[in-house]
């Protein structure tokens, strides 16, 4: 019997507030709280629980299992993984109940869709571990799945060797009460590129980090969306270091927030001593459409090189009244003019799907959940 | 076609519109003329149902109760209003918005939604009209217009829309001849005996490319003198003081 631990989670997220200065590790130390209590106890429950591979790491397209349909490319390995788990306290602890990490090795150019379906369990950890190798470029789509009971704890550690390109697009389907805190580490060399777009709006518990390391010339583009309703609460937090001359990130979230709602946007973006013409952004905006919801946001730029651009900027507001008097002024609905003016809102960061492909996935989805 | 009778309107809890009566029979044209501050897009406001106004008294349009109705329900019924300052909205296309608009006052009419070859051709032809570039149905609604594109827009939605009753507060502000004569022959290509308009204007210009029945003089929220249109024509050769004063 597992510990209703998304409930006590979700129930103190609401305690989370922008830092003092002396809190640096602020929606951590909130976190570790719970963990020290109930979270030891779920694994010390746990600690025989044998796991089958099959159903912990499900590979699905459209539905069927593709693990045999990947390309000759494509390499799939599981061994044990020392990714840095430091940002993530729940993988830290859970790492050991994941004896079979999966990785893929991907050496030609390819577009893979990862299904990963937790709904079956509820208690599940996961490490998806993704090399691309040198100059290859990949499309992957990925969809997480949980149960109404599912806690889900996933880390991919994601390695791009030189002047590999990938196009990474998450979104998850869980169902309201599931709690997932996903992290991924991605590792771009000399020349990579990766433009992320994730979506987070279904479960009640979300905590999505990126941590990104960049080398020479690589170039991170994130585009982060949030919608969330009801009680849930989601955190998005990235730590990004510009490690290396011309290297790029661009970091935007836009956040919708509904009923009581909130949501958490801690972005750090360090460059390095030594690095030169380095270019970094990072917007975070968000919209409230109750008087309950909250959003804590602090973009945070950290910068120790003298030559380089870089800015950073916040925003919350609510619908414009004067642009929904104007669409209804013209005969249109007040619910469709809300409709209108939040999906031209989030269409910004729509805009970072580049992949036609996986835009059509995430409307769908989206219209599946709002329609 | 639109009867109103002793009509009250405030705005942010302060009395604009005191005792207002005023008819506009079918095909009628209207000219409101005030100084500034005397309550004239005021009174355009409250008939087409703006959030920003508090009306009581009556208001008959159509047989219809004006002032029960929603400004969205009141658009469907055929109300459309050129706004003095059409309002920016950043990320919806002017295509999208004009079509949804179209589509959603025939929804709530029953009506078949329009096709998009027809709306299409429709558009074109009505741009063609007015001159209009097209460029500005690709980009955000009024989102970086100059002041004519944004009065030509507000002109093509009307135009689209094909309302009833027109409300045009200053539609003239702001254009040159070119525009104003592009504005004026957009408003005149909607005019037949079943189209009513009240202009709220500073100027005469307009209506020497715009026949107006009356000009009504609206002074501290009350309708004080109403004429022809050579009362226009008086106002900008005398000015408002002389002119209220001889009467």
């Amino acid at each position: 019997m597992f510990y209703p631990l998304h409930k006590l989670l979700s129930g103190s997220t609401h305690l989370l507030r922008l830092p003092s200065k002396k809190e640096e590790k602020w929606q951590f130390s909130k976190l570790a709280r719970y963990m020290d209590k109930e979270y030891q106890n779920i694994i010390k429950s746990d600690e025989n629980k044998t796991y089958d591979e099959e159903k912990d790491f499900l590979l699905l397209q459209d539905g069927q299992l593709i693990k045999e349909n990947l390309p000759s490319t494509v390499h799939i390995n599981k061994h044990t993984l020392s990714c840095e788990l430091e940002y993530n306290p729940f993988a830290k602890l859970a790492s050991c109940l994941a004896p079979y990490p999966l990785e893929l090795n991907i050496f030609e150019d390819a577009e893979l869709h990862l299904y990963l379906d937790y709904s079956q369990n509820n208690f599940i950890n996961s490490h998806l571990n993704i090399i691309l190798q040198e100059g290859v470029k990949a499309k992957i789509y990925i969809v997480f799945e949980g149960g109404e009971e599912s806690f889900i704890s996933h880390n991919s550690h994601i390695k791009l060797e030189k002047n590999a390109e990938l196009v990474l697009t998450q979104v998850q389907r869980l169902s309201t009460k599931a709690v997932l805190i996903s992290q991924d580490c991605l590792h771009l060399h000399e020349g990579a590129s990766v433009q992320k777009f994730c979506l987070l709006f279904s479960g009640e518990y979300l905590h999505h980090f990126v941590n990104a390391d960049l080398h020479h010339k690589s170039e991170l583009d994130i585009g982060a969306l949030l919608l969330s309703q009801e009680e849930q609460n989601f955190i998005f937090s990235c730590d990004i270091n510009h490690l290396a001359d011309r290297s790029k990130s661009h970091l935007l979230s836009k956040q919708v927030l509904k009923d009581k709602s909130s949501c958490v946007f801690d972005a750090n973006t360090k460059i390095d001593n030594n690095t030169k013409l380095c270019e970094a952004t990072q917007g975070s905006h968000a919209l409230l459409l109750s008087e309950q919801a909250q959003i804590h946001a602090k973009p945070h730029l950290e910068i120790y090189s003298d030559d380089l651009s870089a800015s950073h900027g916040s925003t919350v507001g609510a619908l414009d009244e004067d642009a929904s008097a104007y669409l209804i002024s013209r005969g249109i609905s007040p619910a469709k003019a809300k409709s209108i003016l939040v999906t031209a809102f989030v269409q910004e960061t729509l805009d970072k799907l580049a992949l036609t492909s996986h835009k059509q996935k995430v409307l769908e989805v989206l219209g599946e959940a709002y329609e | 076609m639109l009867t109103i009778k002793d009509l009250e309107v405030s705005i942010a809890g302060k009395e604009v519109i005191k005792n207002l009566d005023l008819e506009v029979k079918p095909g009628e044209a209207h000219v409101i003329m005030g100084l500034n501050g005397t309550g004239k897009s005021t009174l355009l406001k409250a008939i087409s149902g703006s959030h920003e106004t508090s009306a009581k008294g009556k208001m008959n349009f159509l047989g219809n109760d004006l002032l029960s109705m929603s400004a969205d329900e009141r658009a469907v019924e055929g109300v459309f209003m050129s706004f003095q300052n059409p309002i920016e909205i950043p990320g919806v296309n002017t295509i999208y918005f004009l079509k949804t608009a179209i589509n959603e006052q025939r929804k709530s009419r029953q009506e078949e939604e329009l096709s998009s070859p027809v709306f299409m051709k429709e558009l074109q032809e009505k741009m063609n009209f007015l001159e209009i570039d097209k460029s500005i149905l690709q980009r955000s609604v009024n989102v970086g217009f100059s002041g004519g594109e944004k009065k030509k827009s507000e002109i093509l939605q009307m135009m689209m829309l094909k309302p009833k009753l027109i409300l045009l507060d200053e539609i003239d502000s702001g254009l040159d001849i070119d525009a104003l004569k592009s504005v004026a022959k957009g408003i005149n290509a909607l005019r037949d005996a079943n189209t009513s308009l009240i202009i709220v204007t500073h100027y005469n210009r307009l209506l020497e490319y715009v026949k107006a029945d009356y000009v009504h003089i609206l002074h501290e929220g009350k309708i004080i003198k109403t004429g022809d249109s050579s009362l226009a024509k008086e106002l900008e050769d005398r000015g408002y003081e002389n002119v209220l004063s001889s009467s």
